[in-house]
Order: C-alpha cells, then sequence, then structure tokens
C-alpha cells in the first residue's frame, strides 16, 4: 500500500476509534493514547511508529468532535469542555441542544479551517516565536495566572444589604482563590511526591483531572437528577456567518495561544479570547470554545509534526514524543492533510449523531447514566493508578465541588498544573523540596 | 475597556521601561507581572470593594409581575426634584429583575436632556451575556420635569443582569453660562479616586523606594495607562484626585464595552510585548520596522478604519431612527 494512503487509512481509523471513545461519557482519548503508547513501547503493539502517530492524530480529531455530545447531553465534560458547558447547557434547557451541538462542531471545522490555512506560514511564525519567547515563558505563565485571579468579579443579582453583598462576592472571590491554591497544593504534591506508581507516571494527573472536572459535574447531574427537556433540530442554524466568523476568530486566537504556549489549555486560551474579544453572544461562546478546543488538542499535535522545531506542546505531543519525533515536511503535510479529510468526514457525520443523540437525549434516564458514568470513572482511575489515583481524585473532588458550590470559576482547579509548574520555571523548587 | 485590555496593556506600557525584558529573561524578574496587576487594579478596587462601601439613598425595586413603567419614571421624577430643591446628591440604585439562572426582564431610562423629560421602557428578556432572549411586550412611560437636567451618556440605560446600576442626581453650577442643573452620574462610585492619575504616582514613587526604580516606573505607567485608556470613553474620570473632586468626562470616542477598540487594544499591547522582547534579544527575529508596518500600522489603519466606519453607520442609523421617532409624535394626533 502506498505510505500516503497508509497513512490516510490509519488517520481514519484513529478517527472512527476516537469518536467512539469522544462518546463514552467520562473516558478520555488521552488516557486510551497513554495506554496504546505504553503497549507499543512495551512491544505488544507492533505497529510502525509513523503509523501510530497518524493513527492517534486521527483519534484525536476524532475525540475532539464527538466528545462534546456527552459533555453537553449528559453533563460530563472535560477540563477543555468544562467552561462552554454552561451556556450550552442552558441552550439544551430551552431545548436548543442540538444547535449548541452543531455550533460546537462549526467551530471545530473552523478551527481546522484556520490550521489548514495558517499550515505553510506555521513554520515559520512558530520557528520565530519559539525563540524569542522560550526566556520569557515565566513570566507569561505567571501573567495567566494573576490575570485568572484578579479577573474573576462577583456574581450577584443585587438583593440584599451593602453587607450582605459584599459578604456574599467576597466569598465567592475566596471561594475561587481557596480552590486554587488547594488545586497547586495537590499539583505540587503530584509533582514532587506522587503517591501514584512510577511505573504509571504518565497518568499521574489523570486521577486529579478526573476529580477536578468530571466527577463533580456527574455527581452534581446525579444528585439533581434533572431531565433534558425535548430538543429542537431545526433545518437550518440560526446564526450569521459574521457570528461564524467572530466565534472562529476568537476561539482561533485562544487555541492557538493554548497549542503555542505550555501549561494553557484549551480552556484558558478560550477564555483569554472571549475576554480579548469581548464576546456577549452565547453562540458565539459556544462556537469559540469548539474552535478553541480543535486548536488546542489537534494544533498541539501539528506543532509536533512540524521539522526542526522540536516543540512538544500538550498531553498527546508528550506521550508522543516519547516514541521517535517525525522530522521530515512530507509527513507534516501529510498530516495537516489527512487532518483536514478526516475532519471534513467527521463534520457530515457528526450531524447525524448529533441529531440522533438530541432526539433520544430528553428519553435517556439521566440519573442511571450519571451513575453509570460514575462507575466508569472510578473503574478508569483505578486501573490506570490503583488506591493511590482513587485517593487522589477523592480529595480533588472535593476541591473540585468548590467551585460548583460557591458559583466561582471551574478554571482555579488548574492551579494543579499552573502552581507547580510555574514554580519550577521561577527556580523555586529548593523552597518546595526543603518541605518534603 | 474590558479587564484583559487594560492588564495586557499595562503589561505592554511597563515592557518599554528600559531593562524590564532583559531583566526578566535574565533574572527571572516578575516586573511586567507586577505592572500587570497595577494596571487591573483601579477596576478591582472599585468593583470588588468601593461599590460596597457605598450607601444608596433610594432603591427602585421592580418585579417582573407587577412591573409600572409610570411608576417608576414617577419615581426617579420625584428624586431629581428632591435632589433640586434639598441641593444634596441622591443615590439611587437600579435594581434588575432576574426571571431564571439566565433570564433578565429589561428595562431601559432614557434621560432627555432636550426635552427635560424621564422616559422608562420595559424591553425583552434578555440572557446573561444581555443579548436577546424572548420578546415581551413593550411598556412605556414618560414623565416630564422642570427642572434643567443634564446626563452626559449618549444612549437609553439598560437595567438588566447582575446588580444593576447606580445613579446619582445632584447640582451642579456650570461656569460659563452661571445657572445650574441637576447633573445624573453613572455609577457613582466608579472611577473617582481608584482612577486617578495622583494615586499612579503615588504608587510608582512607593515601589521605586522599596523594590527599585525599574518597578516604580513599570507600575507608574501600568496604572497610567489603565486611566488613560478609560478617557477614550464617555464616563472619564476623577483624574486629579484628590485635588479635583468630580468625574471629567471622557474623549467619547467608544464605549468601554465595544468589542473592535478592546480587540485593536490587546493586539497592539501584544505587538508592543513582542516587538520589545524582539529588541532585547540576543539574535532578533524580525526587522523592528517591518514588525511596525505590519503588526501594528496596518492592524490599527484596518480595524481603527472598521470600526469608525461601523460607528457612523450606527449613528446614521439613530439619526434616521430619531427622525421617524419625530414622524410617529407628529402623526399621534392624527391616529
Amino acid at each position: 500500500m502506498p505510505e500516503i494512503l497508509l497513512l490516510l487509512t490509519a488517520t481514519f481509523i484513529g478517527a472512527i476509534f476516537g469518536s467512539l471513545l469522544g462518546l463514552i461519557p467520562a473516558l478520555h482519548v488521552y488516557n486510551v493514547a497513554g495506554l496504546v503508547i505504553a503497549l507499543k513501547t512495551v512491544g505488544t503493539l507492533e505497529i510502525a511508529a509513523q503509523t501510530l502517530h497518524f493513527v492517534l492524530l486521527g483519534m484525536v480529531v476524532g475525540y475532539v468532535f464527538f466528545s462534546t455530545l456527552p459533555g453537553l447531553f449528559l453533563a460530563v465534560p472535560d477540563e477543555s469542555l468544562a467552561f462552554s458547558v454552561l451556556p450550552a447547557q442552558q441552550m439544551i434547557r430551552r431545548g436548543a441542544g442540538y444547535t449548541a451541538a452543531m455550533l460546537t462542531a462549526v467551530g471545530v471545522l473552523g478551527g481546522i479551517v484556520v490550521l489548514v490555512l495558517m499550515a505553510p506560514v506555521l513554520p515559520v511564525i512558530v520557528r520565530r516565536l519559539h525563540v524569542l519567547v522560550a526566556p520569557h515563558l515565566h513570566w507569561i505563565v505567571a501573567l495567566i495566572v494573576v490575570y485568572m485571579l484578579m479577573s474573576e468579579w462577583p456574581f450577584s443579582n443585587g438583593q440584599g444589604t451593602n453587607m450582605q453583598r459584599f459578604r456574599a462576592a467576597w466569598g465567592q472571590l475566596l471561594a475561587g482563590s481557596l480552590t486554587f491554591s488547594l488545586a497547586g497544593t495537590v499539583g505540587i504534591v503530584l509533582m514532587y511526591r506522587s503517591p501514584v506508581e512510577i511505573t504509571v507516571a504518565y497518568q499521574n494527573l489523570l486521577p486529579a483531572f478526573v476529580g477536578f472536572f468530571a466527577v463533580p459535574a456527574v455527581i452534581q447531574a446525579f444528585v439533581i437528577g434533572g431531565v433534558v427537556p425535548p430538543q429542537k433540530t431545526p433545518m437550518a442554524l440560526a446564526v450569521s456567518h459574521k457570528l461564524v466568523g467572530q466565534g472562529v476568530f476568537a476561539g482561533a486566537l485562544g487555541g492557538l495561544f493554548a497549542a503555542f504556549f505550555p501549561l494553557v489549555t484549551a480552556g484558558i486560551g478560550g477564555f483569554l479570547a472571549g475576554h480579548a474579544t469581548a464576546q456577549r453572544d452565547a453562540r458565539v461562546f459556544v462556537i469559540s470554545q469548539g474552535t478553541s478546543r480543535v486548536l488546542y488538542y489537534v494544533g498541539a499535535v501539528v506543532l509536533f509534526f512540524l521539522p526542526g522545531v522540536g516543540l512538544t506542546r500538550g498531553g498527546l505531543a508528550a506521550m508522543l514524543a516519547t516514541l521517535e519525533r517525525p522530522g521530515t515536511w512530507q509527513t507534516y503535510w501529510l498530516a495537516v492533510g489527512a487532518i483536514a479529510v478526516t475532519a471534513a468526514v467527521l463534520f457530515l457525520v457528526f450531524e447525524r449523531v448529533a441529531y440522533v443523540t438530541a432526539k433520544i437525549s430528553p428519553r435517556l434516564p439521566q440519573r442511571p447514566i450519571n451513575g453509570l458514568t460514575l462507575i466508569i470513572l472510578l473503574t478508569i482511575v483505578f486501573i490506570t493508578t490503583g488506591w493511590a489515583g482513587l485517593l487522589i481524585m477523592a480529595v480533588c473532588t472535593c476541591i473540585g465541588s468548590l467551585p460548583l458550590l460557591w458559583k466561582t470559576r471551574r478554571m482555579h482547579c488548574l492551579g494543579v498544573i499552573l502552581i507547580p509548574v510555574l514554580i519550577n520555571m521561577l527556580g523555586w523548587d529548593d523552597v518546595i523540596l526543603r518541605l518534603f | 475597556m474590558k479587564g484583559l485590555t487594560h492588564f495586557i496593556s499595562a503589561v505592554a506600557a511597563a515592557s518599554c521601561v528600559p531593562g524590564v525584558i532583559e531583566h526578566a529573561a535574565s533574572e527571572r524578574g516578575l516586573i511586567l507581572v507586577v505592572a500587570g496587576a497595577f494596571g487591573l487594579l483601579p477596576d478591582w478596587l472599585d468593583f470588588k470593594w468601593t461599590r460596597y462601601l457605598e450607601t444608596t439613598h433610594h432603591d427602585i425595586r421592580p418585579t417582573p409581575e407587577t412591573f409600572d413603567a409610570d411608576a417608576i419614571a414617577a419615581q426617579l421624577a420625584e428624586i431629581v426634584t428632591m435632589a433640586w430643591q434639598t441641593r444634596t446628591p441622591q443615590r439611587v440604585q437600579l435594581h434588575t429583575m432576574q426571571l431564571a439562572s439566565d433570564r433578565w426582564q429589561r428595562y431601559s431610562i432614557r434621560f432627555d436632556n432636550l426635552d427635560q423629560r424621564i422616559r422608562v421602557t420595559r424591553g425583552n428578556i434578555v440572557d446573561t451575556g444581555q443579548q436577546f432572549a424572548e420578546s415581551k411586550a413593550q411598556q412605556q412611560a414618560t414623565t416630564p420635569l422642570n427642572i434643567p437636567l443634564y446626563y452626559s451618556y449618549d444612549g437609553d440605560l439598560h437595567v438588566d443582569i447582575f446588580e444593576g446600576p447606580t445613579l446619582e442626581f445632584s447640582v451642579q453650577r456650570q461656569q460659563k453660562t452661571k445657572t445650574e442643573r441637576v447633573e445624573v452620574d453613572f455609577l457613582p462610585w466608579h472611577r473617582r479616586w481608584t482612577h486617578s492619575l495622583t494615586l499612579g504616582i503615588v504608587f510608582g514613587i512607593l515601589l521605586w523606594v522599596t523594590l527599585g526604580w525599574q518597578t516604580g516606573l513599570a507600575v507608574g505607567v501600568g496604572w497610567t495607562t489603565h486611566v488613560l485608556q478609560d478617557q477614550l470613553g464617555y464616563m472619564g474620570s476623577n483624574l486629579w484626585w484628590p485635588i479635583t473632586k468630580r468625574r471629567s468626562s471622557g474623549l467619547q470616542w467608544m464605549h468601554s464595552g465595544d468589542a473592535l477598540p478592546n480587540f485593536l487594544s490587546v493586539w497592539l499591547a501584544l505587538a508592543i510585548i513582542l516587538l520589545n522582547i524582539n529588541l532585547a534579544a540576543q539574535t532578533p527575529q524580525f526587522s523592528g520596522i517591518g514588525w511596525l508596518i505590519w503588526a501594528v500600522i496596518l492592524p490599527s489603519l484596518v480595524m481603527g478604519g472598521a470600526y469608525i466606519f461601523g460607528q457612523r453607520q450606527k449613528r446614521a442609523q439613530t439619526q434616521q431612527r430619531k427622525t421617524l421617532d419625530l414622524l410617529d409624535e407628529l402623526n399621534e394626533p392624527q391616529a
């Protein structure tokens, strides 16, 4: 089989696999990718490294499209979805879940178009930016942390006396800071004295992320036990080209920022881009989050394929870097082409799946599904990281519940990676090591 | 301007302070982070502290079920009259009407400077992004005033999401005409002492003395950038507090929430930061002149031009609407 055909087929197989994975609530593509790479490393999986790169690339593309569905209809968001789910779930409550899903998909497709259009100039821009910015990463990450903490404004509907409103406002703000600090403490423990076995160190953060983002949302959905109202499935999306453009533009800024800078996740990127472009329309927000997600997940892998730069951004690229690094321009262009073709096909398939999901979701028993999801989450964490992982997950679930209870930003949970890595970047490791 | 705009603009301004970028790269310095924090501090102080320290004299607390535009207009007129008669500032809190977690019943207030009247309108239901969500039958009431009233904002004041705005009515004497009028201050607790250049100078000196001249200068320019950016809007600020007592009006070039000026500011700030990083780098990656043309001048022209064009179109539409309003009034007796 010619190489091009082989790699394209590998991408498609990966995309099908990733799409199915995305439909399973709470299962993250990185968990499975980690296992696949581990199997390849120990020699159980006999596949050429290059072919595996393309399988995993396809898996990520498929996952980005389809994981939005359980995130929307079953309230099981991963970190990158946690910020877009709120407006999208409000759309679901109004019977516009199908529209929300399709707007996200439009954003994802828009992100792919941006990626393909930027592919010829990416090598030049990224290489130069990388050289310039590398010595400055510590203060850029510190800027993000400071902005995250300072830019949270109290949410209030104005009821009560000044003192009551002041206390409510500061309760929310302090809960945010507390979440960030506690998550950061967990991050420091995981980085310097992780209770997780060294043999599964590549999944070190898995229980924390599941605990912070997935479990609290699932428990909340389980306790509330709400039902999805009947969903409308309009023939056309009530959104203008201008709004799509705005959403894709904002999401592209956030996604590319997240893909390029270490520690900046799709959620943070989308959040910053939303602020930079002063978005107000919920539809623009949902589109932008789709774009941001795809550029973060897939863009980071494309950067990995970029020859001569040596960039490793995002979880998958970090895992792929343990195999061999693709180093030719031909592979880079093949990857870009494979992404474009796969995304175009997946978009068409996604529309049908979203339609069916919107139709059947009101009839789905939400509480048993949430219960099942919780079991899946516990199982994944236990299989990959054992009892220690479950313990970490339990602690992180408690911390991850603070934002839900105090209506503060869930993004504060990202202190788990931001704080320890920032400490490392600033060269303050000695202080921490003395504590252990 | 939005928080991120102030924050990143302060960092950009601070990056122009000699040696700061080099210090950040070689010493792992955080001067730029401190400057960014001070760039956001004026709003942080206002929205998290000052607003809760202010007392209001009146509350307008409508409910969705019993909304009465006439009553609200009459209450506002009464408050204006009280300010005029007692010569003491009257502060009023306009409360919002939350219908659901993401649904708010909007109502709007217009202070008509020319015709001396207050108009209250119940609008549509909006979401938390202030976007239209559901239509609602309009209810409107107008109350004439026999008191000279001045409101510097150019449009309807929408009361919809979160806490709702505070207004202050106070009698002010016009130096030119030697006449008095009741002036309406929007959010009287905002952009006063916290948005003064004097405070920026004080913070700058304090940090200069304690942490060195670079930090002091970076913080000073960061704070000043925020204050000056706010002058581009309508509200302005009390620039020389405590020497001056009142907010001066802004240049009225833009509204603080307008997307394009905010984005252009963020873009320019990032372009300036990268330019300074490039200039400080051992091996610069691009030509400074080329960068200025492609990343600063050209986007400014394109985005600035698009904004001015959009604003002109909006103004033309408003003018057209005003003409239609007048025609409506003219036709009213015949209807």
